[in-house]
């Protein structure tokens, strides 16, 4: 569903950082000034207050603050100041969050654990269209990638939104979500370079359409270097993504309704290093996989008001995406409908119900490593949902009782339902607790793909190569989990505020590779070997408890300094490694303890700082040691239009591994990495 | 410091050869939106005649009450220390929905998370002369409230509802009227 759940929060900072480059503005030039008194605008006439142009600082508020979740937003300027120049990682910003770089295009993210390339238990949304991919569940990270300046929040809900967003979204929910086109008028161009960055450029321009719309068209452009591996061989996975787009977005005479129409094309360029199993001497081979992905999307969105605080939203898109790359081919469609109604409030209901249909067609074209039990599928996936929010005791008590039922070609039905309580003490406090239930649906690697993975070498006592083959289960069911959560929220003060998040989670069915009996193959085209063939099965249960916390302090009217820590505890329960191969391998591949810093310091008007510290503990599965990083940034306002900043990151260890075996080829060695950026307004 | 200074100057500089180029593409004022708020609540004042019998002689003050959420009670403190056609201003913090604390107030804003409080308040209110406020924004004054904040584009709008001002025997200066965005709500919702 497209419905932020949360909205932006205050940022007391980026006021007073703007009201001091106001006045000193306005200093300089009386015919606008604020007059005698720079903190009234009681000297204003009638006619200047109606003709000012809104500075956004507070535009809905703090409702993240009363969202019975473990929410975290992350607005533009946290973006920009992070000095991150992906998606990805800008996410590092999150408590919670489990960002690892893989390769020059590749990362790992998940939240609250089960971290790979392909995570597959978190759901991610861009403007409510779906960005995960359905082959693997998993999302290409080097697809999305949006413009930053663009992006005017990400909402971060740890923990289940199964119940409002649908299947997959077991551990969490990104959503990312694009400014409108009415905030991005005129024109920007930017652009950088540096050791590791070879340059990224972004142009953005936008003008008003007609009387009541707005339109803008963007073109970005990246290239990053090839990173080093463990070895510190170039690791051959130099990145060069393209990409462009436009949206456009229009209120009703009335401004009850309101239309968005937006679009994206992309290509994107990567390469790594691939070893594939052979069945002869050597028995393995390494070579350079080239990775081409391309793709479009085109959305359009309808929000109604009706009377008495009704609403109707619908939105539909289409999403095109191919990607060529050495296993196996994939080209996708997929068509989304989805429609949401907000009911009047009656008495201390609040219902929201809505309903979705998506279609997802693809081909894809295997290797000869790969063989599939079909080339092409169509699904189909019927869903619903149903919320309401009881209040219990006004300003005091609310209770949302909620479910999605959901029926996909899969895992047939799926119901999600979840109960969330939250009190209000006072204004300043909050305490919220939920139970719900979510799934993970089966992606279609599970069912109808099998792959070789790897090939062994005779030995003495077995003289003929084995083969180990990932099969195809067609009994493969859904992950299932029960979650347990309780937050508290605090605003001890007006410059400081306390947010902690807790949880149990209850697992059962976890995905398990669990072995099949060999057969020896002889069938004259391939050598003798023995097939030791796995498939994917539901023989796995956890449990994984944790916290995450966050304590944010407006230090000076300058300066903002925020401190994260996030907790993860997960133990596994599956089969005897006799019959299953690193059921329980998950439990070290996500960091047990992290930690952040944050400080953003503007140390003049036009002269900013910000620094970010962050740990991240050993990841025992990959022997990946535990890690600082810190990444510094350094912004310079030219003048209104011009602005440079300076960032250095990863500038404590000259290397560090973030994720991935030490075997495996494509795992680097982060380095650091510098680089300038010139941005201009016009 | 010599070349944060430098800085400085060197801005101050291009600030001021670029100033032409602003005068054309920069003609508004650049404000938050709780100033915008604030400052408007002021002229609300300023702009509006109260019968005698509901505001005694100046310096007697004005009563500006507050009711939910909102992001300019910050901005608004100031008001305070000022006055509006000699008259002072108090401003009241409203914790509840009470009848008879809103009865006493000449200005009263109403948080748009407090709709459902302004539905029972409504009635007991209308009929006094008493300039309500919102950023209930389509919902205020369609349900009989006076003036509503609303923001479009960036910028702030008025929307104001004649009828539910008349019956209050509130008068509101033609320079404010020639502003904002007069509202007819149905007859059957505006009154009653």
């Amino acid at each position: 569903m497209y419905t932020n759940l949360v909205g932006n929060k205050i940022r007391t900072k980026s006021r007073n950082c703007l009201f001091l480059g106001l006045t000193t503005y306005l200093f300089l030039f009386p015919e606008y000034s604020l007059a005698t008194s720079n903190e009234e605008p009681f000297e204003l006439s009638l006619e200047q207050l109606f003709n000012a142009t809104v500075i956004s600082a507070s535009k809905t508020e703090d409702k993240w603050w009363t969202t019975p979740a473990s929410v975290y937003v992350v607005d533009n300027q946290d973006i920009q100041r992070s000095g991150a120049t992906s998606i990805p990682e800008a996410l590092r910003l999150v408590p919670g969050v489990q960002v690892a770089r893989v390769n020059a295009s590749g990362w790992a993210v998940s939240v609250r654990g089960f971290n790979g390339a392909l995570a597959n238990k978190l759901l991610v949304l861009m403007d409510g269209r779906e960005i995960y991919d359905p082959l693997f569940s998993g999302v290409y990270w080097d697809i999305q990638d949006t413009p930053l300046e663009d992006i005017e929040r990400i909402e971060v809900i740890r923990g289940p939104g199964a119940s409002l967003w649908g299947a997959n979204a077991v551990n969490g929910v990104i959503n990312i979500i694009t400014k409108s086109a009415a905030d991005t008028q005129g024109g920007l161009l930017s652009g950088g370079a540096g050791n590791q960055e070879h340059g990224f450029t972004t142009g953005r321009y936008g003008v008003k359409l007609g009387e009541n719309g707005y339109y803008r068209i963007y073109g970005k452009y990246l290239n990053h270097d090839n990173e080093k591996n463990l070895a510190g061989i170039n690791s051959q996975d130099n990145w060069s993504a393209g990409r462009g787009g436009f949206r456009a977005d229009w209120k009703g005479n009335d401004k009850k309704s309101s239309f968005t129409l937006q679009g994206d094309a992309y290509q994107s360029d990567s390469s790594q290093l691939r070893t594939t199993p052979l069945l002869s001497a050597p028995y393995s081979r390494t070579g350079k996989e080239e990775i081409t992905a391309r793709g479009g999307n085109i959305l359009a969105r309808w929000k109604q008001d009706l009377q008495d605080d009704a609403r109707l939203s619908i939105q539909s898109y289409v999403d095109f995406t191919s990607r060529e790359q050495m296993l196996v081919e994939d080209r996708r469609t997929s068509f989304d409908l989805d429609a949401q109604y907000e009911l009047p409030v009656w008495n201390r209901h609040k219902f929201i119900i809505g309903g979705r249909y998506r279609y997802s067609a693809d081909e894809l074209t295997p290797s000869s490593f790969v063989s599939l039990e079909s080339a092409e599928r169509n699904d189909q996936t019927f869903s619903g949902f149903m919320q309401d929010q009881i209040t219990l005791q006004p300003e005091k008590w609310l209770l949302t009782l909620g479910t999605k039922f959901e029926h996909n070609d899969y895992s047939g039905f799926e119901l999600q339902p979840n109960a969330r309580l939250q009190w209000h003490p006072n204004e300043t406090q909050m305490l919220w607790t939920s139970i719900s239930r979510a799934v993970r649906t089966p992606s279609r690697i599970e069912r109808d793909v099998n792959v070789d993975l790897a090939a062994f070498p005779p030995s003495v006592a077995l003289p003929v190569p084995i083969l180990l083959q990932l099969q195809a289960n067609s009994d493969y069911d859904s992950e299932e989990l029960t979650a347990y959560e309780a937050g508290y929220r605090h605003k001890l003060t007006s410059d400081l505020s306390f947010d902690i998040s807790t949880f149990y989670n209850d697992y059962s069915k976890l995905a398990t590779n669990r072995f099949l009996p060999f057969t020896i193959v002889n069938n004259g085209v391939d050598p003798l070997h023995i097939l030791f063939p796995i498939h994917a099965s539901n023989d796995t249960k956890g449990e994984s408890y944790g916290l995450e916390t966050t304590l944010d302090w407006q230090a000076l009217e300058v300066l903002e300094l925020s401190v994260g820590y996030s907790l993860l505890e997960i133990a596994l329960h599956g089969p005897e490694p006799d019959i299953a191969i690193n059921a329980e391998s998950a439990e070290e591949q996500s960091p047990q303890h992290q930690f952040n810093v944050r400080s953003m310091w503007d140390i003049t008007n036009d002269l900013s700082l910000d620094t970010m510290l962050y740990y991240v503990s050993s990841l025992p599965a990959y022997q990946v040691p535990d890690y600082w990083r810190l990444d510094t940034r350094l912004g310079w306002k030219i003048n209104r239009q011009l602005q440079f900043s300076l960032v250095a990151q990863n500038m404590l260890d000259s290397v560090h591994r973030e994720f991935g075996a030490p075997s495996d080829v494509n795992s680097i060695e982060v380095g650091r990495s510098i680089y300038g950026k010139l941005t201009w307004r016009f | 410091m010599a070349i944060l200074k430098k800085t400085l100057v060197l801005t101050c500089i291009l600030l001021f050869v670029w100033k032409p180029l602003y005068a054309t593409t920069e003609q508004r004022l650049q404000l938050l939106e709780s100033q915008i708020k604030a400052g408007m609540i002021y002229n609300f004042l300023k702009y509006t005649e109260w019968p005698e019998s509901a505001l005694p002689p100046a310096p007697a003050p004005y009563i500006v009450c507050i009711l939910g959420n909102n992001s300019f009670s910050d901005a608004l403190a100031p008001l305070e220390k000022r006055t509006v056609n000699q008259h002072t201003i108090k401003i009241h913090i409203l914790h509840n929905a009470e009848k008879a604390e809103a009865q006493e107030c000449h200005l009263l804003f109403i948080g748009q998370d407090k709709k459902a409080e302004w539905l029972s308040l409504r009635l007991a209110v209308s009929k006094r002369s008493i300039l309500t406020v919102s950023d209930a924004e389509e919902f205020f004054v369609k349900n009989g409230g006076m003036i509503e904040f609303r923001k479009t584009n960036n910028q702030m709008d008025v929307g104001l509802n004649m009828q539910a001002l008349q019956s209050a025997q509130l008068q509101v200066h033609d320079r404010l009227l020639a502003l904002v965005t007069i509202v007819h709500p149905p007859s059957s919702e505006s009154e009653r």
